[in-house]
């Protein structure tokens, strides 16, 4: 008959398995936040690759402001989950690190887009364009280059 | 790498910015720009060159590219940091800048023209 355990053996036991427990709960999400955020970061980087200024050359006005609006869904629902990702333990892993850098930078590329699709319908900006073509254009208007 | 040159005093409207930037709590932008300019005059796809598509009928024979720059002064990187939007003559392989903002106020620009 083996020796009955004391309620010490016991409780540490328990310890033991609980940090177990833990331990294998905490990499599990970390492999999960790691294999998420490098298919986001793939996905991300397809996804801005397409958007090529040849074909955002070709859309129609309707085209230019539904593509914005999905745009700017995206561009909030990524700067938001990037804030989360700065206070969480998973991101110390170097897979997860390395894949929220190209999440940021495929971040400010769409951010970017977005501000072109604004800027290409903007009386202002495209006034201030005209402007700058025109100064730049004449010949007797300036001398320069370095 | 496309070298480029630069040309930075053909739009008056670049100048103007620069030093409404200087006066309104960016003291640093020279030396952001002149960073900005050393990259882009090695290789005109520098800085997270994105040439900007819809303006075909303003253009002509010129081409719009936007950058980004860090802002040192905010530590920021060039993720929140400065956009230059610049024109491009192939011709003369000459880059003009045209605006310079910090990557947040649009609305300022209405103030300087």
């Amino acid at each position: 008959m083996p020796a009955a355990i004391t309620f010490d053996q016991m409780e540490r036991s328990a310890d033991r398995t609980l940090a177990a427990v833990y331990w294998a709960k905490h990499l599990e999400n970390v492999v999960a936040c790691a294999v998420g955020l490098t298919v986001l970061n793939r996905t991300l980087r397809r996804f801005v690759r397409s958007l090529d200024s040849g074909l955002l050359e070709s859309l129609t006005t309707e085209q230019a402001a539904d593509l914005k609006t999905k745009l700017q869904t995206i561009h909030s629902n990524l700067a938001s989950r990037l804030r989360e990702c700065q206070t969480c333990a998973h991101s110390c892993n170097w897979i997860s690190r390395a894949a929220l850098k190209g999440i940021e930078a495929s971040t400010e590329d769409i951010g970017d887009i977005i501000e072109n699709l604004s800027f290409s319908r903007d009386p202002q900006f495209r006034s201030l364009l005209r402007d700058s073509v025109q100064a730049i254009a004449d010949p007797a208007a300036h001398v320069g280059g370095v | 790498m496309a070298a480029c040159k630069i040309d930075a005093d053909a739009s008056p409207h670049f100048s103007k910015m620069r030093e409404y930037w200087k006066n309104h709590g960016y003291p640093n932008i020279d030396a952001d720009l002149a960073e900005a300019f050393a990259n882009i005059r090695k290789d005109i796809q520098a800085n997270h060159a994105r040439r900007v598509p819809g303006f075909g009928d303003i253009l002509k024979e010129y081409e719009l590219y936007k950058y980004r720059q860090k802002n040192r002064l905010a530590r920021e990187g060039a993720s929140g940091g400065w956009r230059i939007y610049a024109l491009f003559d192939r011709r003369t392989t000459t880059l003009y800048p045209l605006l310079y903002i910090p990557r947040r106020p649009w609305r300022t620009l209405t103030t300087i023209r």
